[in-house]
């Protein structure tokens, strides 16, 4: 992993080789180009952004619900929302928050709606049977005995690598707030950080 | 960093990318373009229905101002808020309003315009503005030209100072009380100087009735003189009144204010002096009326002040 502090910019490239995850930030001067033509209607522009997206929705919308289905569909209701509203986008440099935000709001909607919600600190469905294998349980029953608001906040914080305030700005939480639910959260997955990786 | 963290993030990144997922974004995108479709095609509809209203209301107001027929049959709808209508007038003669009493008719303006002036007549009940006019007439008639005004359940006619003011109007030469022995209404004429087009509009909240006034002398054609079935001069009062009252049901009757300010009542006017006689004879008969004369006028010309005495002389 290469990081480049660009001069004078707030913003970080972060260059790996291959993962997708990645990619987007890769490209991110091009990201906003294709967002300003975005918001402009351009079509082509606003798929290349899915395209380059669409993995980190998933991946994002699966360590919610836990159900590839579920998660596809969570993903095809944000592209549809963020297709139908981008035109209000006023700064294309939020773009990337702007979708996330809309992808979560997009799960918590679709969890209160098909009443798969678990609160896995209440209680435990047993008759769940994860399809994947190895890690990929790992994840899922490490994550399950976190509430739904903290789950999200860490897979943000932790997985998307995303900062604590942007977190605060999708959950529409103070900072503080989202500092003591991941702090809180750690506690209970049992993972113990250096203060200055906690406060990332 | 934690172990237990990495390897989470390890198995979160080592997600499974499924090939279906370009299909779920696909079909966002497409879910989305139909959303836009309709709401521009909602959009394009919006638009259309608002130019269509807004070509309709300009034709309606075009057509309502210019064309009595058209007003006429549109006058029901309440398309211009506080128009209730425009008046049809058939044979030069037209009402509105609804009935009610102790009203007021207290005040009468007149607006000049370029190419039109406008007659006002507002009314009150309890020296608040009414909402709806009260039931009333307008009887448009010549030799003179002059519209006949008939307020039904007016008590007063703080108006009638107005009257005067009247004569500000390029086109009214004269307007005029007239005796109504009736206590629940009033009337008064408008006598004007030149022919003239005219249109009434009705309206409500507050209750207005507006007289539009423009001019016809280019279409007007000259007209012969007629014979005026009349009675002589009387003053303003109550004898007018009774001679009005024993002629009642004659189709034409009205009453007229002469070249001196006095008041005569007319059962009519006709195309020859030998058709004004066998009527004078037929309402002798039939109404024992024998006070009647024949006066030759022309259009425009306001009736002679005829005396007792010269009555007598011609009979």
């Amino acid at each position: 992993m290469v990081s480049l502090k660009a001069c004078g910019q707030s913003y970080v490239f972060v260059l790996v080789n291959s993962h997708d995850k990645w990619e987007g930030r890769v490209q991110h001067v091009e990201q906003e180009e294709l967002v300003v033509k975005a918001i402009t209607g351009d079509e082509d522009s606003f798929t290349l952004l899915m395209n380059e997206m669409q993995g980190r929705l998933y991946r994002m919308a699966l360590s919610y619900v836990r159900n590839k289905d579920d998660a596809l569909e969570i993903v095809q209701e944000t592209v549809y929302k963020a297709f139908i509203s981008i035109h209000k986008l006023q700064k294309p440099q939020y773009f990337s928050t702007w979708l996330i935000k809309i992808s979560v709001n997009c799960a918590l909607d679709y969890i209160r709606k098909s009443k798969k919600i678990i609160y896995m600190d209440i209680d435990i469905e047993d008759s769940y049977v994860p399809e994947d294998s190895g890690d990929v349980i790992d994840l899922y029953e490490a994550l399950r005995v976190l509430d739904e608001k903290t789950r999200l906040a860490i897979v943000m914080r932790y997985f998307e690598d995303m900062p604590m305030k942007e977190i605060a700005n999708i959950l529409d939480m103070p900072l503080s707030s989202v500092k003591s639910i991941i702090y809180r959260g750690l506690e209970k997955l049992k993972i113990n950080l250096e203060e200055s990786e906690y406060n990332g | 960093m934690d172990d237990k963290l990495k390897r989470l993030q390890q198995a979160y990144n080592d997600i499974e990318i499924l090939d279906e997922l370009s299909l779920a974004t696909r079909r966002g995108i497409e879910k989305g373009k139909l959303h836009q479709q309709k709401t521009r095609a909602t959009k394009r509809r919006v638009k259309w229905i608002t130019s269509i209203v807004a070509a309709m209301f300009i034709f309606f107001t075009i057509s309502i101002n210019t064309l009595p027929a058209f007003a006429g049959s549109l006058e029901q709808v309440p398309v211009l808020g506080k128009l209730v209508s425009v008046l049809h007038f058939s044979k030069g003669n037209a009402g509105g309003g609804v009935i009610q009493d102790g009203t007021d008719v207290n005040f009468i303006t007149v607006k000049q315009q370029e190419g039109c002036d406008q007659i006002i007549l507002n009314f009150a009940q309890n020296n608040e503005p009414q909402q709806i006019a009260n039931s009333f007439n307008m009887k448009f008639t010549e030799y003179p030209n002059t519209m006949t005004i008939f307020v039904g359940g007016a008590r007063r006619f703080s108006a009638a100072k107005d009257l005067e003011t009247l004569k500000q109007s390029n086109y009214i030469q004269d307007a005029y009380q007239i005796i109504t022995m009736d206590d629940s209404a009033i009337r008064f004429n408008i006598t004007f100087k030149e022919p003239v087009t005219y249109e009434v509009k009705e309206y409500k909240d507050p209750a207005q009735v507006v007289i539009k006034l423009t001019s016809d002398k280019e279409n007007a054609v000259n007209l012969p003189p007629v014979y005026s079935l009349r009675t002589v001069s009387m003053p303003y009062g109550e004898e007018i009144g009774m001679a009005e009252e024993m002629m009642f049901e004659l189709e034409g009757l009205r009453v007229l204010k002469d070249q001196e300010g006095s008041f005569l009542v007319e059962a009519g006017y006709y195309n020859t002096e030998a058709e004004a006689l066998a009527q004078l004879k037929r309402i002798q008969s039939e109404y024992g009326v024998d006070s009647l004369l024949i006066e030759k006028r022309s259009n425009l010309q306001i009736p002679e002040f005829i005396s007792t005495d010269i009555s007598t002389e011609k009979n």
